[in-house]
């Protein structure tokens, strides 16, 4: 079989590998480097279950090729949590009882990242339009919209705009 | 089997990468639609030709008359320019409606293009904005318009050994208004049912319309200009009536173009809604051609 040999980093860690070609990022993430939190839940693109950060912009890990992210910044829900403690967007996650059955959660939380990345302080249209790639079956979406929004307000530059 | 995979970093490299066995190459983008074919086993390609390395494709140039797109631009790139919503909203709302922001962020216009579903989104926008493909291969580079090379589902004109390199559209007229609608079974993650792109160009000051191009999606192997709506309207205000006549003649086009098939009767109704949406965006819309 031939191999790929591709270069990235992977939750800010510099990495390696040399693989089969056809792997797709979702494969590399799980089988690869045994970092199960990133789901198959449909492999084409249509669920965001396997949603990860590259370059800090949400993607379809089923949806790419390990040769596509040479060079390229991987971030999966691992990745957030630093030094043990949780991000913001997780705490909110279980602060306001975000999680049912949990399987959506790491794309639906990484999408959420990748949101507040880019605008620290989003409209409920702008969340709701944020995670329209993740689909949620046991929750209806109004405690994800909200601890999102939570997690946007509880920033501290948020915080500093509310005092004065 | 072995599958070879090339990132080649000129189009150079690329065209003669590509012609060495175009028959059993396949062109990666963004790969949003490629790698379901993959994993589908619906294609079987021999060598796989990245082409995002390429310097430029990735480009979006606007200058006092012309717009040029690489044809890897993502929708995102095209959801998130400031001076692309200013001047053609039918190609921002058009990029904005495909899938999600996971596919948007690696989905590209060109890919759209070449992978040629009839419920393409951009595919719309793009032939209403009247523009042209450029391509390339070892034999060198030509120009199509777009409408010249969609062909069937599935299935552009060009040659195997071809490739997209960019868009480019002229920047309609001051007095040009323009917008997108599309139609899914939900809001986000929808393959279009139908879509519709319209770009009315008004009398100065006026509201008679001086030219009315609408582009429809999904109603047909390949998204086409549909130039009734045009010949009804040119010379006359753009009146409730005015709208109900257009809307009525959609109707009767997409009841003409899907003939007998199931959704026929779904899509000549449902048209009518979004020919009344995609006008009153454009009698309500703050943007146009500047």
């Amino acid at each position: 079989m031939n191999k790929i040999t591709v270069t990235f980093t992977l939750n800010g860690e510099p990495k390696s590998i040399s693989v089969d070609p056809n792997l797709t990022l979702l494969e590399v993430v799980r089988d690869v480097f045994g970092l199960t939190g990133t789901k198959e839940g449909c492999g084409h693109g249509e669920c965001g279950a396997c949603t990860v950060l590259v370059d800090d912009m949400a993607v379809n890990s089923c949806l790419l090729l390990v040769s596509q992210i040479d060079g390229k910044n991987i971030t999966t829900i691992e990745g957030l949590s630093k030094n043990g403690e949780l991000d913001i967007i997780q705490a909110k996650f279980i602060e306001e009882g975000a999680i049912q059955c949990g399987y959506c959660t790491p794309g639906m939380i990484m999408s959420a990242k990748a949101l507040l990345l880019k605008n620290n302080n989003p409209s409920e249209q702008e969340i709701r339009e944020a995670i329209s790639g993740n689909l949620c079956r046991c929750t209806g979406y109004a405690k994800i919209v909200r601890a999102i929004k939570s997690a946007s307000a509880s920033s501290k530059d948020n915080q500093i705009e509310e005092v004065i | 089997m072995e599958v070879a995979y090339y990132s080649p970093v000129s189009w150079e490299e690329a065209v003669k990468l590509l012609a060495e066995d175009a028959d059993h190459s396949k062109i990666l983008a963004g790969g949003t639609d490629l790698i379901i074919q993959l994993k589908q086993k619906n294609v079987k390609p021999a060598a796989i030709i990245d082409i995002t390395r390429i310097p430029g494709i990735r480009d979006i140039s606007v200058n006092s008359n012309e717009v040029c797109l690489g044809s890897a631009v993502t929708f995102t790139q095209v959801a998130e320019h400031k001076v692309l919503r200013g001047k053609v909203p039918v190609l921002t709302e058009a990029a904005e409606a495909v899938g999600s922001p996971q596919i948007r962020n690696r989905g590209t216009l060109g890919g759209n293009i070449a992978n040629a579903s009839p419920a393409a989104d951009v595919v719309p926008a793009l032939l209403a904005l009247d523009t042209l493909v450029w391509v390339r291969s070892i034999r060198g580079e030509r120009k199509l318009k777009l409408e010249d090379v969609l062909v069937a589902p599935g299935r552009t004109n060009l040659a195997a050994d071809e490739v997209i390199t960019k868009l480019s559209f002229q920047i309609p007229g001051e007095n040009t208004k323009s917008a997108f609608v599309k139609l899914g079974r939900r809001n986000a993650l929808a393959i279009a049912r139908m879509n519709l792109a319209l770009v009315v160009t008004f009398e100065a000051g006026t509201r008679i319309t001086e030219k009315v191009v609408m582009a429809l999606g999904a109603v047909g192997p390949t998204a086409y200009l549909y130039r009734g709506v045009h010949e009804a309207l040119a010379g006359r205000q753009l009146t409730d009536e005015a709208i109900e006549r257009a809307a009525v003649l959609t109707s009767e086009e997409v009841a003409a173009r899907l003939g007998t098939r199931s959704t026929a009767h779904y899509k000549k109704e449902a048209v009518k809604g979004i020919v009344y949406e995609a006008f009153y965006r454009i009698l309500h819309s703050e943007y146009g051609a500047q």
